[in-house]
């Protein structure tokens, strides 16, 4: 019963929805973060509605000094650029990631965790 | 318990509850996963949920690799992996996941060290006689002061693999000696050594690489954490939620690509197709598949002549008369290695000699009667550890038949070169602690697992 209530939700609500590649990129993030507010908390901080977001401003959020003491914000720019090497970005940040996606996959995910209200947050009851 | 309702009600993703109607990237396709380890267990979850269908292969009869709690010895000790970082994100997403517990290990009751059979107690070491460490350095144990004495130049975690890093990738023991340290003090710093089976094999570089980590571990100021119950049971619940039931006692000998699939067979003739197979075993097991086509020659001889770091761990219980704690650790500059005290009760201790490289073979050519004289002299010497010895099991990781030794200890030179042993060979992948780049160990491998993934999806979808 409930397996057909997440199932009609989710015809509801899938006018856009991610597809398993973009899922794949996702996973570049979701093992130490969440990107919708129904998520479990990871180690690193929420993802959602991280466009925009000033960076190290989460409040309760134990920050390295080097996020906390940083002063810009989060746009396409500079997660481009922190996705692509975090530690040089901000050397000290507690981020410790390789990348391995492609350019073309960077910009994908850029898309999707700007548009995370629409496709990936889950439809509520 | 239900394994896909569980995982849909928790909704680690967004696309599988929400979206039921969207196209997979993995329907239809087949991938083989060898090896049940954490980066095996690990890419067959993430595949799993990316719509692949997963056949999971083991050699052996248990999941978790070099995960492995004892659990038929009293106090239930970890024989592999033993901590996990504050850092271990995708460590601490599966357990919080699947439910499993975790908790700071127990608080360290104080350290030691023995030194050609005289017991200082860590506070007395900078004043003792016995300690003939460079004096700038001598307030800190052996191998703190060989990590204290690397050079920095590392920033970021996965630096060590960079072009402009490779100068430091020569021999250990040629850097310590260009110190001008004793040879006494080179001895030191040889022992407990977990990153080459001598001073000589061990890079640099990879030293500096686990120094990085760990002062940037220790700079987050939160605990490491361990698995309540045993780490066993991360691996074990990571298993349980898979779709996919795991082939136990399937060792792999060959791999065969064709241009339409894949074929792998086992050492008892059996044969699984699939459209990509993922490699998630270590080098030491790797070594014995025969690929067809025959791998770049580079990666066969990385895949070769790469050596694995030796450990033994003796492990024995005391049963005392008496409830005085001993120190929680002792390190030794003979074949003990260091010695692990864990309370199990009141009146009794677990103790974990723990050896390391080369002192190996030393400790297993002595016969059992020696072993437990050399460590009875040993235990006589420290405060609090007098009582009745009992001998439990030798946890010797190289001679485990699929592991051969517990992590990749990179010949000096190599390291510039093992990037080729991520890359995908027409159908086969590779993942495993050995792979990972801003992680080692048990993050290493759920890191590695992330980055194979992401390539066979690329390549299949």
């Amino acid at each position: 019963m409930k397996r057909l209530a997440v199932f009609l939700l989710g015809l509801a609500s899938c006018n856009v929805c991610a597809s398993t590649s973009d899922q794949s990129l996702m996973q570049a993030c979701t093992g130490c973060h969440a990107v919708r507010a129904s998520d479990l908390e990871g180690i690193g901080p929420s993802l959602v509605d991280i466009v925009n977001r000033p960076a190290g401003s989460l409040p309760d959020y134990p920050y390295s000094k080097a996020l906390a003491e940083a002063n810009f914000i989060w746009d396409i720019g500079t997660l481009r650029v922190w996705i692509q090497h975090s530690e040089r970005m901000r050397p000290g940040t507690f981020m410790r990631y390789h990348n391995a996606l492609t350019e073309a996959e960077i910009d994908r995910l850029l898309n999707l965790l700007s548009l995370s209200e629409n496709i990936l947050n889950e439809p509520t009851q | 318990m239900q394994r896909r309702p569980f995982l849909q009600l928790l909704g680690m993703t967004a696309a599988t509850a929400s979206c039921p109607l969207a196209v997979r990237a993995g329907r239809g396709k087949r991938v083989v996963v060898i090896g049940a380890g954490l980066a095996g267990l690990s890419a067959s979850y993430m595949l799993e949920r990316l719509g692949y269908d997963v056949v999971l292969l083991e050699a052996t009869q248990r999941v978790g690799g070099r995960v492995r709690t004892l659990d038929n010895i009293k106090g239930r000790p970890e024989g592999g992996a033993n901590v996990l970082g504050p850092n271990y994100g995708r460590a601490i997403a599966y357990a919080k996941t699947l439910g499993v517990k975790l908790s700071p290990p127990p608080r360290p009751r104080g350290s030691g060290l023995l030194i050609n059979s005289t017991y200082i107690p860590s506070s007395d070491w900078s004043e003792s006689t016995k300690n003939i460490l460079p004096s700038h350095l001598n307030h800190w144990m052996p191998d703190q002061a060989r990590t204290l004495m690397l050079p920095k130049a590392l920033v970021g975690s996965s630096d060590w693999l960079s072009a402009d890093q490779q100068q430091w990738d020569y021999s250990a023991l040629r850097f310590f000696q260009e110190q001008g340290l004793d040879a006494e003090v080179l001895d030191w710093f040889a022992r407990n050594n977990s990153y080459g089976n001598s001073l000589e094999d061990t890079s640099l570089l990879n030293l500096m690489r686990v120094s990085e980590s760990i002062q940037t571990a220790i700079a987050m100021r939160q605990p490491t954490l361990v698995v309540t119950g045993g780490n066993s049971r991360l691996p074990e619940a990571m298993a349980n939620a898979l779709k996919t039931k795991i082939v136990f006692g399937a060792a792999i000998s060959e791999y065969e690509a064709t241009g339409s699939e894949a074929i792998v067979r086992t050492r008892q003739g059996e044969e699984f197709r699939a459209d990509a197979v993922l490699f998630a075993i270590p080098l030491t097991t790797l070594r014995d598949v025969l690929f067809q086509p025959k791998l770049p020659s580079l990666v066969a001889e990385l895949i070769a002549r790469t050596h694995y770091h030796k450990v033994l761990q003796s492990h024995w219980t005391l049963n005392r008369d008496n409830n005085n704690a001993p120190p929680t650790v002792v390190w030794t500059n003979g074949p003990l290695g260091r010695l692990f005290f864990n309370r199990v009760d009141d009146y009794t201790v677990h103790v974990n000699a723990w050896i390391n490289g080369n002192d190996v073979d030393y400790w297993r050519a002595l016969r059992r009667q020696t072993q437990r004289q050399t460590l009875e002299k040993a235990m006589a010497k420290i405060p609090n550890a007098s009582g009745v010895l009992q001998h439990d099991i030798d946890m010797d990781w190289v001679e485990e038949p699929y592991q051969k030794g517990v992590w990749a200890s990179w010949l000096p030179g190599d390291i510039k070169h093992i990037h080729t042993l991520k890359h995908a060979q027409g159908r086969a992948f590779f993942a495993g602690e050995h792979t990972g780049a801003s992680y080692s160990g048990m993050e290493g491998a759920l890191e590695s697992a992330e980055r194979a993934v992401l390539q066979i999806d690329r390549a299949l979808s």
